[in-house]
């Protein structure tokens, strides 16, 4: 099994990412992905110029280095892939891409889903919305905070 | 009490209210991050390290308040975490 994280400010493409993911991939019968991009508009209705993710260099890469782990380890997947980027973000952008391998549907879903809620209330990211000369911070919501639990119970 | 400084990172925010990085006064045999919120609050005169949410790392690592901070440890403070 492998479990491969990358950080970087830099654009990557979700395509690419996926079509290499997928590469000779024989005894696998699923593969699940996600990506998370770059919203232009706010809920508030405000224009977003960009979103911007602060880390801590160290810290974020081991929160997510730990989070792909254990999904890897919870689920009966073959590969766990995760794709990050931080600092400024376009609108339509990825800011994430998630991929999982596994033989069966069901356990490649479940890992993807997994992963993306502790990504979102967990990893060491600080976000914000810029946009209209205004800069506001944006924080796991209740739905976020309620999906996330639900991999405790 | 001899103290010695000690830089301290700030993430989210709470790096909104006091900066990116501050530094504190704490005592040369070290303290424990409770004691470097009050140390904070009473040199800074900020009680932004005190409100709900804001954790701490030593060292990079997420840690609580009983925590021991020597001097020479890469302190951070920050606000609740939001990826993907």
């Amino acid at each position: 099994m492998a479990v491969t994280c990358r950080l970087q400010p830099e654009p990557f493409s979700p395509p690419a990412e996926l079509e290499a993911f997928m590469a000779g991939r024989t005894e696998d019968g699923a593969v699940v992905s996600f990506t998370g991009l770059a919203r232009g508009k706010a809920h508030s209705g405000m224009v977003v110029e960009a979103l911007v993710l602060d880390h801590y260099a160290g810290m974020t890469e081991r929160s997510i280095e730990e989070i792909a782990e254990a999904g890897a380890g919870r689920f009966e997947v073959s590969d766990v892939l995760v794709v990050h980027r931080h600092g400024a973000i376009a609108p339509g952008e990825a800011i994430v891409f998630v991929a999982t391998a596994s033989r069966h549907r069901g356990e490649a879903f479940a890992c993807a889903d997994y992963l993306m809620d502790r990504l979102k209330t967990e990893a060491a990211f600080w976000k914000r919305e810029e946009g209209q000369g205004a800069s506001r911070w944006i924080e796991p919501s209740p739905t976020d905070l309620k999906r996330r639990a639900r991999w405790s119970e | 009490m001899v103290a010695v400084k000690l830089s301290i990172l700030l993430f989210g925010r709470v790096s909104d209210t006091l900066g990116p990085r501050i530094e504190a006064m704490i005592p040369e045999e070290g303290c424990t991050v409770g004691e470097l919120r009050r140390l904070i609050f009473q040199q800074v005169g900020s009680d932004a390290l005190q409100q709900k949410g804001v954790r701490a790392s030593v060292d990079k690592l997420v840690a609580g308040d009983e925590a021991f901070v020597r001097p020479g440890a890469e302190v951070a403070f920050f606000s609740v975490f939001s990826g993907g």
